[in-house]
């Protein structure tokens, strides 16, 4: 009968020992998450700075092409791309649209962290044409 | 006849228990500190990366309000580096001036031709550093050091009037 009750015991316990185990699993992958979350959130808002300087860059300079490669960019098949060591990459596309009246300049810059698209910043600027 | 337990069948499920209770009590404690620790630096993340943040914001809405043309200085006074920001009021000319000085952003405004003082300012925010540079006549950039060292700098460009250095 004893023998049987401390069997009983021991199964209660091995129970509550891997309920533990459960969750301190779950609390640590909580906690890994909320970390994760934190970097992911400082990663992108510095990668939302470093856009906004291209922008403004962009829009000091009457060449979309040299300020780009004045703040780092390197040109890569047909855009112009920027690796930072804090873990993201912003990629520029410049199109133009020009009619007689003049030239519409957009640089799309995309930002992104391990081919995760963070956000996209259009950087849009009209210049009339000069008349001869 | 009866058998008698050993004292050794009764002493394994006492230590078994005192282990576990043992061994909630170390886990907790372990998930209690590096909970604390995941909390302290998801705060302070928060807190240099919104301190830095409103400081750039709050030079960037200065610029943009007063981008008129001869209206964003970039002077030198007293060895500090000095932003300066003018604008007429009631037909005289004013100057609000940007500047970092004993380890603090200050902000003062003054009629033009006051003699500049520092401390007649008024005192913003903390910060170690605070420069101005000239990239071109239209792109002004400021470099801001945090009290923790975290370094920033945010470009602005000017759209209607050209920073002049002056000292």
């Amino acid at each position: 009968m004893r023998s049987h009750q401390n069997n009983l015991l021991l199964i209660e316990m091995v129970i509550v020992l891997l309920f533990f185990a459960l969750s301190q699993a779950v609390v640590l992958q909580v906690f890994t998450k909320a970390q994760q979350i934190n970097r992911n959130a400082e990663i992108a808002d510095h990668a939302l700075m470093r856009a906004e300087d291209t922008a403004e860059t962009r829009a000091a300079q009457a060449d979309a092409e040299t300020a780009l490669l004045s703040l780092g960019f390197v040109a890569q098949e047909n855009q112009y791309v920027l690796t930072d060591a804090d873990g993201y990459r912003l990629e520029a596309g410049v199109h133009r649209l020009t009619q007689p009246a003049g030239t519409l300049t957009t640089v799309e810059i995309n930002a992104y962290q391990n081919d995760h698209l963070l956000f996209t910043l259009p950087a849009v600027q009209y210049r009339e044409a000069t008349t001869p | 006849m009866k058998k008698e337990a050993s004292p050794l069948s009764h002493s394994i499920p006492s230590a078994f228990i005192f282990l576990l209770i043992g061994l909630f009590a170390v886990s907790s404690i372990t998930l209690t500190l590096i909970g604390t620790r995941v909390y302290r630096r998801v705060t302070d993340t928060a807190t240099h990366n919104s301190d830095s943040q409103m400081v750039l914001s709050y030079l960037c809405n200065k610029v943009r309000t007063f981008d008129t043309k001869n209206s964003v200085i970039l002077t030198n006074r007293d060895g500090l580096n000095v932003l300066s920001l003018h604008e007429t009021l009631d037909g005289d000319p004013y100057e609000t001036d940007i500047y970092a000085w004993q380890g603090a952003m200050w902000e003062s405004f003054q009629a033009v031709g006051d003699p500049f003082a520092p401390e007649n300012g008024e005192q913003l925010v903390d910060l170690q550093s605070l420069t101005f540079t000239l990239l071109s006549p239209t792109l002004l950039e400021a470099s801001v050091v945090m009290p923790d060292g975290e370094n920033r700098t945010l470009r602005m460009a000017l759209r209607a009037g050209m920073v002049q250095e002056a000292n």
